[in-house]
């Protein structure tokens, strides 16, 4: 098995906003199965609820931060990197981080879910749930706030996904 | 007694425990610096829980080495970013009114009770 992790940190949120994206290769590239999902913020002292979805995006998509976004293997010896690329776009087989601007593109909610910040999020689908986006699918992943947090500094975020 | 350590009447306020002042706890999770004013609530899960801060500041939390079941996934369980060498489905934090908090794991293993003496799960 081949997985990787895609991770954000420290980061300040605009709003509303997609904190990980990541859109599937074209086809015949590998589906990806995605294995688990957190948020959290590292510094805060207010307890406080907060939303987060799980959405797939179609085209236009967003705008993303593609700084440290490249996956990273899981398995340091696995010679080949991950199909997914680091890209600000949001384009076929690349993913992005913390969006500056969401695009115009239909947004589907598939997974609704609230959390206290000062816990986080840790979202680990028991395998016969876990989300396959198959190859060549035209609409993307995204992580997303859908409402502005409290506090807007500090956010961390992450999946593990891996390419079957 | 350590220069780290600040006298207030009455009692010593212990610094070196993962806290660079009085009232905040600092710990480590997924590559981030975790910083909390308290110790997680009673009674919280992970997941759906990210983080548990225990009563020595420290941040339990789901890594990324896992076993696969039949219908779920265990995974290492880091304290502070360090592999406990227990893998878990489940990290469970208690607490008593006025009592300390007790870290629990549960898994195909069997539950599991962190020990803060020493620093492991027994």
């Amino acid at each position: 098995m081949r997985e990787f992790s895609l991770s954000l940190g420290g980061a300040t949120v605009a709003g509303a906003t997609t904190l990980i994206f990541v859109n599937v290769a074209a086809a015949p590239g590998p589906n990806l199965e995605f294995l688990r999902y957190w948020v959290g913020q590292s510094a805060n002292a207010t307890s406080a609820q907060q939303r987060i979805n799980l959405a797939t995006k179609a085209s236009a998509f967003p705008t993303l931060v593609s700084t440290l976004a490249t996956p990273v293997k899981l398995k340091p010896s696995d010679p080949n990197a991950s199909v997914i690329t680091a890209a600000t776009s949001g384009a076929v087989s690349t993913c992005g981080l913390n969006a500056s601007a969401e695009g115009a593109g239909t947004q589907t909610i598939v997974w609704e879910d609230a959390f206290n910040v000062l816990n986080g999020w840790l979202h680990v689908p028991t395998p016969a749930e876990t989300r396959v986006m198959p190859a060549g699918l035209t609409s993307a992943l995204e992580l997303y706030f859908p409402v502005t947090p409290g506090t807007t500094t500090n956010w961390s975020a992450g999946l593990v996904f891996r390419e079957v | 007694m350590s220069v780290d350590n600040v006298v207030v009447p009455q009692f010593v306020v212990n610094r070196s425990k993962g806290s660079d002042d009085a009232h905040l706890l600092i710990g480590k999770a997924l590559g981030q610096v975790i910083r909390r004013e308290n110790i997680t609530e009673s009674y919280v899960c992970c997941p759906p829980a990210c983080y548990i801060t225990d009563d020595d500041g420290a941040i339990f939390t789901m890594g990324f080495d896992y076993i696969e079941y039949p219908f779920k996934y265990e995974f290492m369980v880091l304290r502070n970013d360090k592999p406990t060498g227990q893998f878990a489905e489940r990290i469970e934090y208690t607490r008593r009114s006025g009592g300390s908090g007790i870290v629990k794991l549960f898994g195909n293993d069997g539950v599991r009770v962190f020990s803060r003496n020493k620093s492991c799960f027994i």
